[in-house]
């Protein structure tokens, strides 16, 4: 018993992780139909510049503070750049974002080197709870805190504010926002913003977790985008279940079967394509 | 799942009428430099002029690069049948040639078979794969197809990883794959004459698939997937036959690249192999089968040039690439059609601009 709730909550810690990606990739997805395969970047450079920050400032704050705002910036510079000439390609959006990830790949390592870094913890975080008997490093639990503060933050502001309400109703139809005489376009950079601060803060905070290093971005996109097509395109409720599902597969398969642990959820995904190809909450008519 | 026969359109005919299948886009670069009429002879001249330089003095150094330049130029053609020919962009073709690398490694390994029957195996489990994949995602659209290809890929990566005792796991696994007359540095004149060999059988086999019916009809289906079901053609069969003919290549291409390299590790399956194939068919210019080819010199050729400058050289690749796709979406096959053609030939082209 104890070690299934151990497990449940180790679960949850890479669910919290994969949610903060996953949540901003399926929002930019459902909004502008753009796949951006950069994504797991802003995760990275989440965890570089957090990294960075902290040991120049010394406070893991505003570290934190620090990665959000630099992905949310770097979200609004690429989507303005690189993503906005190329609207009405979206083939060649796709092959963009791709052509961002060898961009990306290679500044961190000019910057950072190739090798891993260690992300101290912040001292007021080091050391384990009991469960059960069980020690669960209490670093752990800040994270799972964090996704669902964060999961709750996001929940509000799409549902209770004007404007999240707006990016709500253009995942659903695009056009008929822009005829109610929204500028869509200001809303398209403010969610490729949103969409980089979340991967970005879900780096910094898992950096003392995961560490800073040149594969994040990569290791991390495949679960989000399983995340994604579990949850289902454009639906931000479905990707922190899925996020939190895919977590405990992935927890309790490597736990009991290591090698497995990725085909179960390659097979989660392969199972819900078939099924119901529209994810668990998909918004219907998006990505089809 | 053939569609009725009809003739093919001859290319001069289906220029004049706007509406006809979409313009053969494969005579885009070779024929537009040598003429529609004759092309087959300048092709071998051209091939032939590649195949002398093997006995050219000096040119080892050179021989070698032209070897990664045949294979991959024969994987990025089956990728741009796939995404230039048929529309479909998929993210983990590095599978199919990777798949194709491992088969080779494994049967000479482990099952102590020759190269000759992992050309054979490869394009067997190349097409059980794409069948696999494609039944599974095809259905659904463009964005999941690329996520889920991508997943695929990734997870036949980590299961080249993990399971190390076969594979050899991250330290990889070396393996004389090559033919023992083509094998080592003594022998790397025939390894080029090979993958020469390799790549001008691919190129032809690739080119008749294109203007077959069969290519037609793919074409048609990229540029109005609704309009081709409508005229009667079963798209998903299409696309699906699409997929196991493009695993064919690449995964022949694996064959090879373990041939040449006699080592493998699972990076042949990861996604650098997938941006690698796709910078090429961008770069040559997708929709033709010649712009793949160049497009794999030029980025082979530029990661060696820019490699002697510079450590990063695949940032100045990325960023070359980012341009490419932003301000030249026919690649340079485009940009040939479109000036080259006209100091050639003095006519102006029409090259369609989608991928």
């Amino acid at each position: 018993m104890a070690l299934v709730l151990w497990l449940a909550l180790q679960g949850l810690t890479l669910g919290m992780i994969w949610f903060l990606i996953a949540s901003g990739l399926s929002l930019i997805f459902g909004l502008m139909d753009v796949l951006n395969f950069a994504h797991g970047a802003f995760y990275m450079l989440g965890a570089y510049v957090g990294l960075t920050v902290y040991l120049h400032s010394g406070s893991f704050l505003v570290a934190v503070v620090a990665g959000a705002v630099f992905g949310a910036a770097l979200g609004a510079v690429i989507e303005a750049l690189a993503i906005r000439p190329l609207y009405g390609r979206p083939t060649f959006q796709i092959l963009m974002t791709l052509g961002l990830i060898l961009v990306f790949d290679e500044a961190v390592q000019a910057v950072w080197g190739p090798y891993p870094l260690v992300f101290p913890m912040p001292p007021a975080l080091v050391g384990s709870l009991n469960v059960l008997d069980r020690p669960f490093p209490i670093y752990r639990v800040f994270i799972i805190a964090m996704g669902l503060l964060i999961w709750l933050a996001l929940h509000l502001f799409l549902t209770r504010t004007r404007l999240g309400i707006t990016v709500r109703a253009g995942v659903e139809n695009r056009e008929m926002v822009q005829a109610l005489g929204v500028n869509i376009k200001l809303i398209f950079t403010l969610v490729f913003a949103l969409g980089g601060l979340l991967a970005a803060l879900g780096g910094a905070i898992a950096g003392p977790f995961e560490g800073a290093h040149p594969l994040l971005a990569a290791e991390n996109l495949l679960p989000a985008f399983i995340v994604v097509v579990v949850g289902g395109l454009g639906s931000f409720n479905g990707s922190a279940v899925a996020a939190i599902l895919v977590g405990l597969c992935q927890s309790f398969v490597a736990f009991y079967q290591p090698g497995l642990a990725l085909a179960v959820n390659v097979g989660l995904m392969a199972l819900v394509l078939m099924i119901r190809p529209e994810g668990l909450m998909g918004v219907k008519g998006v990505g089809r | 799942m053939k569609p009725a026969t009809r003739p093919a359109p001859a290319p001069a005919a289906a220029r004049q009428e706007p509406d006809a299948v979409a313009a053969p886009s494969t005579k885009s670069l070779f024929a537009r430099v040598l003429g529609p009429g004759a092309p087959d002879r300048h092709l071998v001249i051209i091939f032939g002029c590649l195949a002398l330089l093997a006995f050219v003095p000096g040119v080892r150094y050179l021989l070698s690069l032209l070897i990664g330049v045949y294979i991959f130029a024969v994987f990025a053609m089956s990728f741009d049948l796939l995404m230039g020919f048929g529309g479909i962009i998929s993210f983990g073709h590095a599978l199919f040639f990777g798949v194709g690398t491992y088969t080779a490694a494994l049967l000479v390994k482990r099952g102590h078979l020759d190269f000759w029957a992992a050309l054979v195996a490869a394009p067997v489990v190349a097409i059980v794969l794409s069948l696999i994949v494609g039944a599974m995602t095809l259905r659904v659209k463009g964005v999941y197809f690329a996520m889920v290809t991508m997943a695929f890929a990734e997870f036949f990566r980590i299961l080249a990883e993990k399971f190390s005792k076969i594979t050899g796991g991250g330290d990889g696994l070396a393996v004389d794959i090559a033919p023992a007359w083509a094998y080592g540095p003594r022998h790397r004149i025939q390894m080029y004459l090979l993958a020469l060999a390799f790549m001008v059988i691919c190129f032809l086999a690739l080119r008749r698939i294109v203007n077959s019916p069969f290519g037609r009809v793919l074409v048609a289906i990229r540029e109005n997937e609704g309009r081709a079901a409508v005229l009667g053609y079963n798209v998903f069969a299409h696309k699906l036959v699409a997929l196991s003919l493009a695993g064919v290549f690449a995964a022949w291409a694996g064959v090879m690249y373990g041939a040449a390299e006699n080592f493998v590790v699972p990076g042949v399956l990861g996604t650098v192999t997938t941006i690698n194939g796709m910078l090429m068919v961008i770069i040559g210019g997708a929709g033709t089968l010649s712009g793949p080819i160049v497009g794999a010199t030029v980025v082979q050729l530029a990661g060696v040039l820019l490699s002697t400058y510079t450590r990063r050289w695949r940032l100045v690749l990325g960023v070359g690439y980012a341009l490419v796709v932003m301000f030249m979406p026919g690649g340079l096959a485009g940009v040939w059609a479109k000036w080259g053609a006209r100091w050639v030939k003095g006519s102006p082209a029409n090259v369609s601009h989608q991928v």
